[in-house]
């Protein structure tokens, strides 16, 4: 009779060993593949997070040595670094937007922008009218869009090729009546003008509306007392325009993007061993603390579900080896009739590891269905409750990314995280062809181990030796 | 090891121990066996007696294949067994019939006979005295002298030209040890095979062709 039957006929006459096998082997999968499955969620969840808060990382000359700036030139050479996204000079002056023909000044949103002191200093002068005007080279990798402060809804971003073209507030915008491709002028402030001994009116410049921004939840949360609603973004040539060639001077710093901000020691590090800006004063410089302090929870409960998960593994390992161990002891005169009859240990030791991994398969096979349903409950709740422990701040806005792509939103009591449109707190905490394929990839391996290993007395003992003990 | 097709006839030697010692690892100076030879013929039945502890079990796993001698050998079919030999030694020349029957008790009747033959094993129970219909219920349904008579089907469902008998009849009531008594003579006698059974029973010693006694490590023939 070949092993496999005697294995299928054990297995359906030992009703009661089988069972309790298969409960077994059924409780330590469900386990290993519940805590595998959730970590699988976390990591994923901690990347979304990760990636929706956005790195960055900035350039910058060294003021006693500035001679060696070049934005341009840093730009090339940083870019090349692996994870690095993209980058984006910016340099910003104060401007007055006006009509056109500057008939009249647009009308600005009210506690937004500009200093209020300077503003009363001036009040009998324009300068109370000035805004911020950001001369990037790229909006979507400026710090302010990088970082997810704003979100870019119409229009394009603004970058070196765009001309006369400028970001405005989506406030700024309906308050003026200003929509993508309206124009308006800029200019300086007449004290400004007359400190440069220049006439206000050759300032002017006009500009084009090439597209509108609004802030996010992270910009009403992290710069409660600075908005960014009368703020313009525009090209270095407008504001060149308008200051008259001191723009010449270039970009005060260059703002970089990294694909995984949990990257930018290591890319940080690298761009300062760069051969082309190595001992020339350049200063790198990241600020980490929003994903560290956004990723602390999500890192803790990886840990926990790892440990639980590494922990299931070993102590189900042990377990089934007592057990299987105890199973092959309680066999031992049944090995010695078997092999008196002529059978090979390798038929007695296959048939008890044929019955070992067919029990093991099916267990498995149920636990693919048990561990979704136990992976999505308690996925659920810890997950949800990583998420609370994430201060993103409040709001209905959002944070967007360069790309636009992954973006942090929410109301201050409920944060999401959406990447690709799917939220953090609904990450679908499944499990997935490759936590099953490695389920049944070990738990067999293991379960055949721990047949073996059981075996190893039958191995050693004679039939007779086997038949005697127990006789 | 090659068995040779002119011994397995009637009266050829089907097993023989030449000069065997044995002794336990434990205990290497007290010799169960000291030095003995024996030929056990096809078609014969063999009693083997003596005192308790004096070796008889020991013999029949020497002669089965389940232990090797310190010393001598061990043939069948005229030729010497190596250890590598063993389990085919017990697979093809040897059946085995123990006291306490040895059945496997997740496997039925027929089942159990199915592991040492690919014979159908409805008939070779018959042979024995087992319906059919006990033959496919649980082996713990069925009475000790039941019992023995499937483990004796076993053993003549194999090709094993020796049966080996352990106290065969030790735990049966009169009646059943006298019908187990037959069916081993059978076997010896209908179907030429060697019957060596070892046993404390007077009365399946007085059943068997030939009696040998097992004293003081010798073994020395009563009849």
């Amino acid at each position: 009779m070949p092993f496999p039957r005697r294995a299928l006929l054990y297995l359906a006459r030992k009703r009661g060993k089988t069972l309790t096998l298969l409960a077994l082997l059924f409780v330590v999968a469900v386990l290993a593949l519940t805590s595998w499955s959730i970590r699988g969620a976390a990591q994923t969840a901690q990347l979304n997070v990760r990636q929706a808060l956005g790195g960055t990382f900035t350039v910058e000359p060294d003021s006693s040595n500035a001679a060696n700036w070049g934005s341009t030139f840093v730009r090339e050479v940083v870019e090349g670094v692996d994870g690095v996204r993209g980058g984006s000079g910016s340099v910003s002056n104060v401007l007055i937007p006006e009509t056109t023909d500057g008939s009249a000044a647009l009308e600005l949103v009210e506690g937004a922008d500009g200093d209020s002191s300077l503003a009363a200093a001036y009040a009998g002068d324009d300068f109370g009218r000035t805004v911020q005007f950001y001369a990037v080279s790229d909006s979507a990798f400026d710090s302010y869009f990088a970082n997810g402060y704003l979100r870019l809804v119409d229009g394009e971003p603004v970058t070196e090729d765009s001309g006369d073209g400028v970001l405005v507030s989506r406030e700024f915008a309906e308050k003026n009546g200003l929509a993508v491709g309206d124009e308006f002028s800029v200019r300086r402030a007449t004290v400004h003008a007359q400190m440069a001994g220049i006439d206000v009116e050759d300032t002017r410049t006009r500009v084009r509306v090439a597209g509108v921004f609004e802030p996010t939840a992270k910009s009403q949360a992290d710069l409660a007392s600075w908005s960014m609603d009368n703020a313009i973004f525009g090209t270095i040539s407008t504001l060149d325009h308008a200051r008259e060639g001191t723009a010449e001077q270039g970009y005060d710093r260059v703002t970089f993007q990294v694909d995984d901000p949990a990257e930018l020691g290591r890319i940080t590090g690298e761009v300062e061993g760069l051969d082309a800006l190595a001992g020339k004063g350049y200063l790198v410089s990241a600020d980490t603390s929003d994903v560290d302090a956004v990723s602390a929870p999500l890192e803790n409960m990886d840990r926990l579900v790892t440990a639980l998960a590494a922990a299931s593994v070993a102590v189900g390992a042990v377990v089934l080896y007592l057990v299987l161990s105890g199973r092959v002891r309680d066999r031992l005169h049944e090995s010695g009739v078997l092999l008196s009859l002529g059978l090979t240990r390798a038929s007695v030791v296959g048939q008890y590891l044929c019955e070992v991994l067919l029990v093991a398969a099916v267990a498995f096979a149920l636990a693919v269905p048990a561990s979704s349903l136990a992976a999505r409950t308690m996925g659920d709740a810890l997950l949800g409750s990583a998420s609370e422990s994430v201060q993103t701040g409040g709001g209905d806005g959002g944070v967007s990314t360069a790309d636009g792509v992954s973006t942090v939103s929410g109301d201050p009591f409920a944060p999401t995280f959406e990447v690709d449109g799917a939220s953090f707190t609904d990450i679908e905490v499944e499990v997935g062809p490759t936590s099953v394929a490695a389920l049944f990839g070990v738990g067999l391996a293991v379960s055949a181990a721990a047949v073996l290993l059981a075996s190893l007395p039958l191995r050693r003992m004679g039939p007779r030796e086997i038949l005697s003990t127990l006789s | 090891m090659e068995k040779n097709p002119e011994t397995l006839r009637r009266g050829a030697p089907a097993l023989e121990l030449r000069d065997v010692t044995y002794a336990y690892a434990s205990r290497p100076r007290l010799k169960i066996l000291n030095g003995v030879s024996a030929s056990f013929e096809e078609g014969v039945m063999y009693a083997v007696v003596g005192p308790s502890g004096c070796g008889k079990s020991t013999l029949l796993s020497l002669l089965g294949g389940l232990d090797v001698p310190v010393s001598g050998e061990v043939a069948a079919g005229g030729a010497p067994l190596g250890r590598g030999d063993l389990a085919r030694h017990r697979r093809e020349n040897v059946a085995f019939v123990f006291q306490g029957y040895n059945l496997v008790d997740y496997l039925t009747p027929a089942e159990n006979v199915a592991l040492a033959t690919r014979l159908p094993a409805l008939p070779l129970l018959e042979k024995v005295g087992i319906s059919a219909e006990d033959a496919r219920r649980s082996v713990f349904a069925l009475s000790g002298g039941q019992q023995q008579r499937v483990a004796i089907a076993r053993a003549l469902g194999s090709d094993a030209r020796a049966l080996l008998c352990d106290e065969p009849t030790g735990s049966l009531d009169e009646d059943t040890a006298e019908e187990i008594a037959d069916l081993l003579v059978r076997a010896a006698h209908e179907e030429g095979r060697c019957v060596v059974a070892v046993t404390h029973s007077r009365d399946l010693a007085r059943r068997a062709d030939r009696v040998l006694r097992l004293k003081r490590g010798r073994l020395v023939r009563e009849r």
